[in-house]
């Protein structure tokens, strides 16, 4: 496997050009600092982007080593492996770690790193407040951390229902660090989601017109749209119980007018679009890899469009159908039925557009499109299971069993782990200039399709026999041993997976095969810059005049007269992406990072005394100061 | 596959004082998430004012009116000084801009001082009952808009006092007017919600 098989020949490669000169002055002017105390400044979206994405491995690795321990507990009846306040808090931990410490902290970080690539920009437009969204992100994750390595992981499940939640059931502090690091997490996803939106309506290539706007960057743009309207749902959760279980409000509290229910309606009025937060942009990475697999533009661009922003307005509408247990008027039970069974049409939509995109090409067998396979198998297995479990009798039979969690995981790995591998393996070279080993990529998806298949296929069956979720162990005579062995086995494999993904990443970054420009051939402008790509990105930025600008250009057409010896952006018009202005944006500082840790340490002592959250704020006031003092530096 | 030179932008402006601009987006896009957490907030107040026998509960009364108004009042005069603001901005005058920060800030601080006996006016505490919770998170909510808005104003005066301005202050000098807009904008409702529905 030598690299130059499959990189194309260097006069192919897209070359945006610039002189030595202005080449030499963006260097300059886009400089990272250097240094241990660079690192930390960093404003580069790049770098922000893979921080993100490796943190979230990182959780990723947790959370996964937390789902092993529970297969294992629950691999035979009676097993004392765990205890079951240790298991309380595995699973909570789990479900928390996964969600909002693995799943969108990801997403949110490839979005990041490819979105301003893929419109053709160099920046994104705040980049200090983008640097804080990442290290609220890694704050809250340690802390979430700490707690639970000194025995106060939160431990009444990762939507921590009241009462149970309330602090008459859970005193101590275990509960309020999951309530404090859903504020964490929360910041994070709407600093990031400010970010793209504003980079995807007005920082767009010149002739890219909504229409031309690669469907990842779409995906993206309605992911960060649903966090807009979703995040404010939890921060209302969040700060209620947070205040019921600290000050003594009454939200939840039905001896003073309050409603447990009302929990649940906020909870999952953020919860469900959660899940599309999640999936929406692997749907974009599955178009991406088809597109560059099979040569050709996607089928049916508009109507996948127009499927992505259904998915997003239908997400809104559905979170009722994870209270179908909650005795709701029949009414209104039919009405969200029927909403959830509607997601199946622009879901269906989708699938056939991709279905007709690759029938008749010669797609490349490349791993990246075995994941996305991969994903059509799983994922359409999970639509299924979701039909079911929209309609009311058959939910109330399984709810709160492992029918549940088998439709979730089916859901959630095969609709958006798979893709975001399949993701990893295609970008790995643009984010490192090296390919990732390609016989190590199929052995992963080998074992992962199979591990996974087998550690939650059983557990629809389990569900049906009546197994119950969140529960630490089972008698022996409910026959239920047999596939719970059969699951944790398959856990392992999944296990072998991660494990050889790790190490090709690790293999590759070293000695993996060096990467051309744009090695897999592919349209979108990402690819029309070296690899890895400059802090500033292009040398010039492009200009485009179709949906596939390096597959249709002879000599691509660029942008000059953009300042080169500072920051300069390109301002474009929302709607037909025409030159607006130019801008400058601020660089690197290490400010974000401070007014980070004041804010913090104002969040995590409200936990304990109420008074430190005003002493946070008040001590965040000198580093906002400064920061809005040297926002002009050059 | 080599490249053209296709658009000179060498000509374009190089900062914009209004709704091209990234910053007014990312204002806009925050002042949504706000209005949002609002929304669902006031979304909370109905879904416990539809499961209370009665609202306000039982001994409370509905709000006093007389701070509450008063305050209603001075937030809708206080848009003119913002108005004057948002001009003296996209005019680029220096003193014009010192002088209506100045004004805003008053008005602003005038405000936050009622603003106390709004709190007093719901006759109830945050741990009294689900009510008082929410009712005084409206409030609560609103507070922590205005003290940003404060903070954001004190931090363009002072710029404009001791540095030398240049285009992007007075963007933001207008958005600080437009963030007043703003809190001005999202309290009429927010007022008809805390201190009228319960005399509905």
């Amino acid at each position: 496997m030598s690299s130059t098989a499959r990189s194309l020949p260097v006069e192919q490669e897209p070359d945006l050009g610039g002189t030595e000169k202005e080449r030499s002055e963006l260097d300059r002017a886009w400089r990272e600092r250097s240094g241990f105390l660079g690192l930390l400044a960093s404003a580069d979206h790049k770098t922000i982007g893979k921080r993100y994405i490796v943190t979230a491995f990182g959780f990723f690795v947790l959370g996964g080593l937390e789902a092993l321990a529970m297969r294992l507990q629950l691999a035979r009846p009676e097993n004392r492996f765990l205890n079951p306040d240790l298991y309380d808090q595995i699973f909570t931990m789990h479900g928390t770690t996964m969600m909002f410490f693995f799943a969108v902290p990801v997403m949110l970080g490839i979005g990041l790193y490819f979105v301003p690539l893929m419109v053709g920009t160099r920046n994104v437009p705040f980049p200090r407040l983008n640097a804080v969204g990442y290290w609220f992100y890694l704050i809250g994750g340690v802390y979430l951390y700490s707690s639970f390595f000194a025995n106060g992981g939160p431990d009444a499940g990762w939507f921590d229902y009241v009462p149970l939640a309330g602090s008459e059931f859970s005193s101590g502090h275990r509960v309020d660090a999951w309530v404090q690091i859903i504020n964490f997490t929360e910041v994070s996803a709407l600093i990031v989601a400010s970010s793209l939106i504003v980079t995807v309506f007005k920082q767009r290539a010149p002739g890219m017109s909504l229409n031309r706007i690669p469907l990842f960057v779409w995906s993206i743009l309605v992911t960060m749209i649903m966090v807009i309207f979703a995040m404010p749902a939890v921060i209302f959760a969040a700060g209620s119980l947070n205040s019921d279980r600290t000050i003594g409000t009454h939200f939840f509290n039905a001896a003073e007018g309050g409603d447990a229910l009302l929990w649940q309606h906020s909870f999952w009025f953020f919860g469900h679009p959660e899940v599309y937060i999640i999936f929406l942009p692997a749907l974009g990475m599955v178009a991406t890899i088809l597109s560059a697999s099979c040569r050709r533009e996607v089928f049916g661009y508009t109507a996948i469009v127009l499927s992505l922003v259904s998915t997003g307005f239908l997400g809104f509408g559905l979170w009722v159908h994870h209270m179908f247990a909650t005795g709701l008027p029949q009414m209104g039970q039919s009405f969200f039925t029927a909403a959830s069974l509607m997601i199946a049409i622009p879901t269906g939509v989708q699938l056939f557009c991709w279905i007709a995109t690759i029938w008749g090409s010669r797609p490349r067998l490349e791993p990246h499109l075995l994941f996305v396979l991969g994903f059509f198998f799983i994922f359409v297995i999970g639509g299924l299971t979701g039909l079911m479990l929209a309609s009311v009798p058959l939910d109330l039979q399984v709810h709160d069993t492992f029918f549940v969690v088998g439709h979730l995981h089916y859901v959630l790995i095969g609709g958006a782990v798979f893709p975001l591998l399949g993701a990893l393996y295609y970008w790995f070279p643009k984010m490192t200039g090296r390919f990732l080993g390609r016989r190590l990529a199929f052995f992963t998806f080998g074992f992962l399709f199979l591990g996974f298949n087998l550690t939650f296929f059983p557990m629809h069956e389990l569900g049906f026999m009546g197994m119950p979720r969140r529960v630490y162990t089972y008698l022996p005579e409910k026959g239920w041993g047999p596939l719970n062995l059969l699951s944790t086995i398959g856990a392992g494999l999944i296990a072998v997976a991660i494990l050889l993904f790790f190490v090709n990443v690790v293999r590759s970054l070293r000695r993996g095969a060096r990467a051309g420009m744009n090695p897999w051939g592919a349209e979108t402008l990402e690819w029309a810059t070296e690899s890895p790509p400059p802090v500033y990105n292009f040398g010039r930025l492009p200009v485009v005049s179709s949906r596939s600008p390096l597959w249709e250009e002879k000599e691509l057409p660029v942008v000059t007269g953009l300042r080169t010896d500072r920051r300069e952006l390109l301002v474009t018009h929302a709607l037909d992406g025409t030159p607006s202005h130019r801008e400058e944006v601020p660089g690197p500082s290490a400010l974000p990072l401070i007014i980070s840790i004041t804010m913090s340490i104002g969040l995590i002592g409200s936990v304990f005394a109420v008074l430190w959250l005003p002493a946070g704020a008040l001590a965040s006031i000198p580093p906002a100061l400064a920061w809005y003092w040297t926002e002009d530096e050059p | 596959m080599s490249s053209r030179a296709a658009i000179d932008v060498s000509d374009l402006p190089t900062a914009v004082l209004d709704s091209r601009s990234l910053v007014w987006w990312g204002t806009v896009v925050m002042t949504v998430i706000e209005t949002t957490v609002f929304a669902i907030t006031v979304g909370a107040y109905f879904y416990l004012r539809m499961i209370a026998h009665e609202w306000p509960p039982p001994r409370i009364g509905a709000p006093a009116l007389t701070a509450a108004t008063a305050n209603l009042v001075l937030l809708i005069v206080s848009v003119l000084p913002a108005l004057a603001l948002d001009r003296a901005g996209r005019r680029r005058d220096i003193s014009a801009v010192r002088l209506w920060l100045f004004v805003n800030l008053a008005f602003g601080t005038a405000f936050l001082g009622l603003r106390v006996f709004e709190f007093k006016a719901l006759h109830c505490w945050w741990n009294s009952n689900a009510y008082g919770s929410v009712t005084w998170t409206i409030l609560g909510l609103h507070t922590s808009n205005l003290l940003t808005s404060l903070l954001e104003t004190a931090f363009v005066l002072a710029w404009f006092l001791f540095e030398k301005p240049d285009e992007h202050h007075f963007l933001d000098a207008r958005l600080d007017g437009v963030f007043w807009y703003f809190i001005v904008i999202t309290w009429i409702p927010l007022y008809l919600v805390v201190f009228i529905v319960p005399r509905l």
